[in-house]
């Protein structure tokens, strides 16, 4: 049987939220269309400096309070978010179980504790990326890396979600992560 | 031991949607309402002002962009205003759930079966985030972003008095009744 213990860390977190989209670009974004919607107002106010200056300098400043009251808001959520994450997961122990019918999750954390039995339908996707396995279940996601296997090994892993998951089941031969 | 024998409707969520958003959902709509008109009041003075303009299109240009700030603020302020709207496009999974509350446990436990998934969750009362009760369902809050719902009519065995008794003695103050519904 196939088997994983996992305990989650940095390199979980970064792999999942890589996975995601990176919410700092979401960030640079958005402070990306704030900047541009900046430099509009202070060309138009140059270019109306001698009607009514001060109407523009006013709406610059509740533009400029607005926008970067909630930019800093969106990054300071955004970091807070990065904290709470690898706090939490950290905090988490989870054990795998893979077998022929169904995946069985154990797992142990402050607030909860249970044991699920998960058909193979049940999964959303599952990918390989290097070292690492990421699994998404309805209301999960589970990230783990080859070395917390301690039963069967990662060929026998990707063999069996390969046959099981057929197109659901993706095989990306490098990630970056695997230097971490 | 009190059990509760249930497959969620568009109504427990529908219970869970405006006990979440009780408190906060005037404010946030007064929020946005104050956001559209703060765009729509920009527009409407930098047209007042600059409309004699030669070049007009950096002014085109901005005014757009208020236009469009406001246009999303609207969409968000139409599906607070219409939250059982959206509510009842949140797709029912349909799996069949029972709730076993244990008097001396310090945890109570949800039991989850369909034909994909056999599982078994147990909650710490301890660190649960808070529970509330209305005339028809009880919301227990495992944190502030996910919750269980029971109704008073899925209770099977023991009854809402017994739940009510059994939830004010584990979580103490963070256990509140609400006359009415949510």
């Amino acid at each position: 049987m196939i088997k994983a213990d996992i305990h989650y860390g940095e390199g979980h977190y970064k792999t999942a939220v890589k996975n995601k989209g990176n919410p700092f670009l979401k960030a640079m974004g958005y402070s990306l269309i704030v900047a541009v919607g900046l430099a509009f107002l202070i060309k138009l106010s140059f270019d109306l400096l001698k009607y009514h200056a001060w109407i523009l300098w006013l709406y610059g400043a509740v533009f400029i309070a607005v926008n970067g009251f909630t930019l800093v808001r969106l990054e300071v959520l955004l970091l807070g978010v990065k904290k709470d994450v690898i706090k939490t997961m950290s905090s988490v122990s989870y054990s795998l179980e893979f077998d022929e019918e169904e995946l069985v999750l154990r797992y142990d954390t402050k607030v909860e504790f249970g044991e699920k039995h998960l058909r193979y339908p049940v999964v959303k996707w599952a990918d390989r990326r290097g070292e690492w396995f990421l699994i998404n279940l309805k209301d999960n996601e589970l990230v783990f890396s080859e070395k917390e296997l301690t039963g069967g090994n990662a060929e026998e892993l990707s063999a069996l979600l390969g046959e099981k998951l057929g197109a659901k089941f993706k095989y990306v031969r490098s990630s970056s992560h695997d230097k971490s | 031991m009190i059990k509760a024998h249930l497959t969620y409707t568009t109504e427990h969520l529908m219970a869970l949607a405006h006990s979440k958003n009780r408190r906060t959902r005037p404010r946030q709509i007064l929020f946005r309402i104050g956001c559209v008109l703060y765009f729509l009041s920009l527009d409407v003075v930098l047209y007042w002002y600059f409309y004699e303009l030669k070049n007009k299109t950096l002014l085109w240009a901005l005014m757009f962009l208020f236009v469009v700030s406001a246009y999303g603020e609207v969409k968000k302020l139409l599906k607070l205003i219409h939250l059982d709207d959206e509510v009842r496009k949140l797709p029912i999974t349909g799996e069949d759930r029972i709730f076993v509350f244990g008097e001396d446990e310090d945890f109570f436990y949800e039991l989850i079966s369909d034909e994909n998934e056999n599982s078994r969750k147990n909650f710490r009362y301890a660190h649960l985030h808070k529970a509330e009760e209305s005339d028809s369902y009880f919301v227990i809050y495992i944190k502030p972003e996910l919750a269980c719902i029971v109704g008073k009519k899925d209770i099977t065995e023991g009854s809402s008095q017994e739940l009510r008794e059994l939830l004010s003695r584990k979580l103490g103050s963070r256990f509140s009744v609400r006359k009415g519904e949510f």
